[in-house]
């Protein structure tokens, strides 16, 4: 008797795996990585100050604030006035969401990389040390559902989209 | 007789703390983040958590950061705190508390679990101050604010929650507790009393996110742009500028 009901849960899964193959071509919403070269993520650079658009986290630490513009770099501004915070630079870090500083080295992650950079002088930084895959690849979105499953030779997964896909492999 | 000399031992045991805690932050060369920090300094370390663990680089040479250990932790990070030679970690499962008597080996000393939410964690004298928050990516979950006792690290016990609206960030300072409530503002309350935690005041102009209290400033990030505030003792909040956002 338990070798049938084990046969019977056996079918039930194989007609599973049936309908799921019949579907090959099945259209549905779900996200999408956007990719980007190592190389264009890794430039990081000073740059004139500019406006706050999505900032993120904040830091402070002696005369200095920063703030991070989400995914893109940091606003420098002079916090010795507290009523009246000046622009300084803009330190561009492609996919930047944290920093930490100790004395004049500012840690941040850059992608999936840690580089430490000498911010002394903030008028003329220096990137000293890459720590490259020091973080995990993203390889799910951060919402649930279905997605396209990353391929890590295509670069960097820098955003998710969420479009049409045709029979998404993955899903979380 | 017996209650006064009791009330007097009492004082000299908090200001004796509160002389500590002041001491600590004098001569740092490390700077400060807000309650959602993912990195943090202590030492000549870096510790940083990412999705499922927590990492350790020794920045002895500072400009050289080497990678030293990886912590798995099983759960979903989310912010990390340092605090008195421990690491106080926010994960959606709950507080991690790691001791860092050892920098290059953190070892686990104790876990405060509750629902699964989101929840940053900031610590001051006994307590650790832990928000929970419910949303899209923290399943389900509470919004409340847990006042734990932590004088024995490896035993974190839940003193008090309190009933929050959408805390996402927190922050301490003396007697006072900031909680950014998202859509619903900025927070302060009086913790002079951990059993009792009084609202003095609710700012509900702007939404709010993290904050960082810093020498009578505090430092707050919003929708609408970065506001700063200053504080003191007599509970006194005046705003001292606001960096705009553009659109």
């Amino acid at each position: 008797m338990k070798k049938l009901y084990f046969l019977a849960i056996l079918a039930l899964l194989n007609s599973c795996m049936h309908e799921d193959e019949k579907v090959a071509n099945e259209k549905v919403m779900g996200y999408r990585p956007i990719y980007t070269d190592y190389a264009s993520i890794r430039k990081i650079e000073l740059q004139k100050a500019r406006g706050l658009t999505h900032p993120g986290k904040i830091y402070t630490k002696g005369k200095y604030l920063y703030i991070n513009e989400s995914g893109e770099g940091i606003h420098i501004f002079d916090n010795s006035d507290k009523t009246n915070p000046k622009p300084v630079a803009f330190l561009a870090i492609p996919v930047n969401k944290d920093i930490s500083i100790k004395n004049d080295i500012l840690y941040a992650d850059n992608g999936d990389d840690l580089v430490s950079i000498d911010i002394s002088n903030p008028n003329n930084i220096k990137v000293l040390k890459r720590v490259e895959k020091a973080f995990p690849y993203p390889s799910y979105p951060n919402e649930r559902g279905k997605f396209e499953c990353v391929d890590p030779s295509k670069g960097y997964v820098k955003a998710w989209e969420y479009v049409e896909l045709i029979n998404p492999k993955c899903f979380r | 007789m017996k209650k006064i000399i009791y009330s007097l031992v009492l004082m000299a045991f908090i200001y004796a703390c509160k002389g500590d805690s002041v001491s600590m932050d004098n001569g740092s060369s490390v700077g400060r983040g807000g309650s959602t920090a993912r990195f943090t300094i202590a030492g000549n370390y870096l510790y940083i958590v990412d999705n499922l663990s927590l990492k350790v680089f020794r920045i002895t040479e500072p400009q050289n950061p080497v990678f030293v250990k990886r912590v798995a932790l099983n759960t979903v990070v989310e912010t990390i705190f340092p605090f008195e030679g421990h690491l106080l970690v926010g994960t959606q499962t709950g507080m991690f508390i790691f001791s860092i008597s050892n920098p290059e080996n953190p070892s686990r000393v104790a876990v405060y679990s509750h629902v699964v939410s989101c929840d940053p964690v900031v610590a001051e004298g006994n307590y650790a101050y832990v928000t929970l928050r419910s949303g899209t990516n923290c399943n389900r979950g509470l919004n409340s604010l847990d006042v734990v006792d932590i004088r024995d690290m490896s035993k974190p016990q839940l003193l008090k929650s309190y009933p929050m609206q959408s805390p996402h960030g927190l922050g301490v300072d003396g007697n006072l507790l900031f909680v950014t409530e998202g859509d619903h503002g900025l927070k302060v309350f009086d913790k002079t009393n951990p059993n009792d935690i009084k609202l003095i005041k609710s700012f509900n102009d702007f939404t709010a996110f993290d904050v960082i209290p810093d020498a009578n400033v505090l430092i707050i990030t919003g929708k609408q742009g970065i506001y700063q505030y200053s504080y003191n003792a007599q509970q006194e909040l005046k705003l001292l500028s606001k960096i705009p956002i553009e659109s």
